[in-house]
């Protein structure tokens, strides 16, 4: 026969099994897209903060799909200011658009695009926004988007 | 006279060429948004097809490198010839989508007949095997 002690470290076992079983089935967070800004070696640091009037810098644009499916991602870049906050519902409509660039990623597949950044006049404290749609027919804003601050002088 | 005739005729071949340059820049971006519209098409005919399970991850990559030609602006022709070349494996890829889709419907509903019939046939002789069973495993018990 099973002892009482042995039995309940199985009945404990089962227990937690079910349980972490059931959160993972209701709470499967398991689809979506990473965006990340890479310096200037296609690199994490490195970025620029001074830029002059119409210089051209490259940065990379790394993008991770896990989205289940191949998705058509249109990257915005906008230039805004110190003040302009962007959020998961708001992508910042009224802000200039500097550029805009499209890639298609395959399911579980990561692109790095090259994104260029160069502004036509001074700006303090200017931020630059890379904003992340996806298409699906129409664009649909994400809720993601990245920036860098910098300061473009004459 | 003479002159201002020539500074003339000067002037408008000018003119002609500029209209022209004008006029081929305007087709350019033209015919470009129009291949990158083809491109959102045809993505989402693969993603419908995704769907059913075929794998169309070599269209999307061809998709995507046409649409990295559009965007640098290096080469539309070549662009153009990528996005033709998965505009016409569509209907196969449709044909093998419905193909697929037969299987999985007849794979889901033999499982779901399967299991009733299991269902049924345990309910009926399901205590009848267990009670041969448990006699055969207690045959040779002797009552003292």
């Amino acid at each position: 026969m099973i002892e009482d002690e042995v039995l309940g470290v199985i009945m404990a076992i089962i227990v937690v099994a079910a349980v972490v079983a059931v959160t993972l089935a209701f709470f499967n967070t398991g689809n979506n897209t990473a965006i990340g800004l890479l310096g200037i070696n296609g690199k994490i640091g490195n970025y620029p903060s001074h830029l002059v009037v119409n210089q051209s810098v490259t940065l990379y644009l790394f993008i991770y799909n896990h989205e289940g499916k191949a998705m058509y991602y249109i990257i915005y870049e906008k230039l805004g200011n110190y003040t302009t906050v962007l959020n998961s519902t708001y992508p910042g409509y009224n802000l200039p658009v500097l550029n805009v660039y499209q890639v298609i990623v395959g399911n579980d597949e990561n692109a790095t695009l090259p994104v260029v950044i160069k502004i036509p006049y001074p700006v303090i404290d200017g931020k630059v926004f890379f904003i992340l749609y996806y298409y699906n027919g129409s664009e649909v804003y994400s809720g993601e988007w990245l920036q860098l601050i910098l300061n473009v002088t004459e | 006279m003479r002159n201002e005739i020539r500074l003339a005729v000067k002037f408008i071949i000018l003119a002609l060429l500029l209209i022209s340059a004008a006029f081929s820049t305007v087709s350019f971006a033209t015919s470009n948004s129009q291949l990158i519209t083809q491109i959102q098409e045809l993505y989402l005919q693969l993603e419908k097809i995704s769907e059913s399970g075929v794998n169309v991850n070599p269209q999307i990559q061809e998709l995507n490198e046409a649409l990295q030609l559009l965007q640098n602006g290096s080469n539309p022709k070549e662009a153009e010839k990528l996005i033709q070349q998965v505009n016409s494996s569509i209907p196969q890829l449709e044909s093998e989508a419905s193909t697929l889709c037969l299987e999985h419907q007849i794979v889901k509903y033999s499982t779901i007949t399967a299991l009733i019939v299991l269902g049924f046939l345990t309910y009926y002789f399901g205590p009848r095997f267990l009670w041969k069973a448990w006699i055969k495993m207690r045959s040779r018990w002797v009552v003292k």
